[in-house]
């Protein structure tokens, strides 16, 4: 969003362009969280059937072999 | 040689975070799940070499993973910026400083180099241990250790310009 000021430096941000790359405690939380988010939420997925399918196919080939 | 019912049933269990990892390392859910199918196959077939009772999803993520490489060497990585993920980019981003989006996660793990994305994938996302990590990517402990820790440097680091830029 942009702020209407006579000033070029964001007056929201104490960070200065070199500053910006001091990790910022509540940006690594946030990504921590998003990263696990990112994992969760396909790892808690059922498992599709084309899985299952593969399963069986595989078994009977081992029957037949 | 038949494949044991411990071995089918582990295999089986291991599904739900292969397809987690393979969606975490290419960011697309078609691609992930053929990875997985891959991956299947080829344990199947070299389940005479898994020696058991030792880490099946240890062994089982080196598989996917060295498929994954593999494939990325073969088509080149055009299939990931084809998605229109930087068009995506402008929408997702909140107002609040804390506030990181999925997407805009996933835009900035594909700027970290190979090494560094696998290893916070691995221990940052699934949250594996630095020593099962190490095993799949066959490196040392100390080295996984400090992959994870420069990762993380630079996602935030590209995450909070992101911010600081919006934020202008």
């Amino acid at each position: 969003m942009k702020k209407p000021s006579s000033n070029s430096q964001p007056a929201a941000s104490p960070h200065g362009d070199r500053a910006a790359r001091t990790p910022d405690p509540v940006v690594e939380e946030a990504i921590s969280r998003q990263l696990r988010k990112l994992y969760d939420e396909v790892a808690s997925d059922p498992v599709p059937d084309r899985f299952t399918e593969l399963l069986k196919q595989l078994e009977q080939q081992d029957g037949k072999g | 040689m038949a494949v044991s019912q411990e071995l089918r049933d582990g295999l089986i269990g291991n599904i739900p975070s292969l397809r987690a990892f393979a969606y975490s390392l290419c960011g697309n859910a078609t691609r992930a799940d053929d990875l997985v199918q891959e991956t299947m196959v080829k344990a199947w077939a070299n389940f005479a070499s898994f020696q058991e009772g030792t880490n099946l999803r240890a062994w089982l993520f080196t598989i996917l993973r060295n498929e994954f490489y593999s494939q990325m060497r073969k088509k080149g990585r055009e299939i990931e910026d084809a998605d229109g993920q930087i068009a995506e980019r402008q929408a997702v981003i909140g107002n609040q400083e804390s506030h990181i989006e999925l997407e805009e996660l996933k835009q900035a793990l594909d700027l970290l180099p190979e090494d560094q994305r696998e290893a916070i994938i691995l221990v940052g996302a699934s949250g594996m241990a630095y020593e099962e990590a190490a095993e799949i990517c066959g490196v040392a402990v100390g080295t996984m250790k400090s992959r994870v820790s420069r990762a993380r440097k630079r996602l935030s680091e590209i995450l909070q310009r992101e911010q600081y830029d919006l934020a202008v």
